[in-house]
């Protein structure tokens, strides 16, 4: 059971999916302007799939459930990417019409990308060791110069 | 929102990776980046400012890792990509501390080839003997 402000590892999964399904229709409409067309609502999806991936929320998931998110997540940041550089190819960004929901949607895309970028490193022992490390030179800088400027 | 003050001057692997991208073809890093701090100064969460998640138990309690994008200037005009930084932010002197800067291509993928590779340019570059000047 939930409360309203709590969401879950499935509903993470299932905005997921229904960002991926989105992304993967417009993937496959061969004309420009279907792709248009559902550029605000891939866009709008995106950027609420994003909202959900906060940082509390991922905290709490298992090393099991990040792994399994974040390949979910490559699946659509990969369709929703391909989809960014369709749109720059046929220059629709040069149409203002449209200009507000593609940028929209390269930001979302950037976004998630960096949601998942942090997914991977989070498990990667080398970036937890870099960062541990960072933040001992950090500390250990600082404590020589307290002591130096005393 | 709330402001914090920035040390960019006291990590020595920042220090060393903006030394590293400046002499190797990003010589607008120093000001990107001075731009970035400006706006993070007001506003930690400013230049899409998030907390990177499933770091506390690496670091020590009082620290927050976050993350930023900010514009690279020598990139063509609406380009994606652009500098990607971590800070880590004291809580209780609320002073952001740029830990590692590296610059992403535009349309780059999130593939873990891609991010494993970005991370080794980055220890490799740190394994490098300091400059001295």
């Amino acid at each position: 059971m939930t409360t309203s402000g709590t969401i879950t590892f499935d509903q993470m999964e299932r905005c997921a999916d229904h960002t991926f399904a989105l992304a993967l229709f417009a993937k496959h409409a061969s004309i420009a302007t279907r792709v248009v067309m559902l550029m605000t609502l891939i866009a709008w999806a995106a950027k609420a799939l994003v909202r959900t991936l906060s940082a509390e929320r991922l905290e709490s998931l298992t090393q099991e459930q990040a792994i399994e998110l974040t390949k979910r997540l490559q699946e659509t940041h990969d369709l929703l990417l391909n989809l960014c550089q369709s749109v720059e190819r046929v220059r629709l960004y040069e149409r203002s019409f449209f200009a507000g929901p593609i940028r929209r949607l390269q930001e979302s895309t950037e976004d998630l990308g960096d949601v998942i970028e942090d997914l991977i490193l989070s498990e990667n022992e080398q970036f937890r060791k870099l960062m541990a490390g960072c933040s001992d030179s950090l500390f250990q800088g600082a404590a020589a110069g307290s002591r130096a400027g005393m | 929102m709330p402001a914090c003050k920035i040390d960019a001057n006291a990590s020595p692997q920042f220090t060393r990776l903006c030394n590293h991208w400046k002499k190797n073809g990003y010589p607008s890093v120093e000001d990107d980046l001075n731009d970035a701090f400006c706006d993070i100064r007001k506003n930690i969460l400013a230049k899409h400012g998030r907390v990177v998640p499933r770091f506390s138990a690496v670091l020590r309690e009082d620290l927050v890792l976050y993350k930023y994008r900010q514009k690279n200037s020598q990139a063509r005009e609406g380009a994606r990509g652009g500098w990607r930084l971590y800070a880590l932010f004291q809580k209780t002197t609320s002073v952001l501390y740029p830990v590692v800067v590296y610059p992403k291509k535009e349309w780059d993928d999130a593939t873990d080839d891609t991010v494993k590779n970005a991370l080794e340019e980055i220890l490799t570059i740190l394994s490098k003997p300091p400059d001295l000047f």
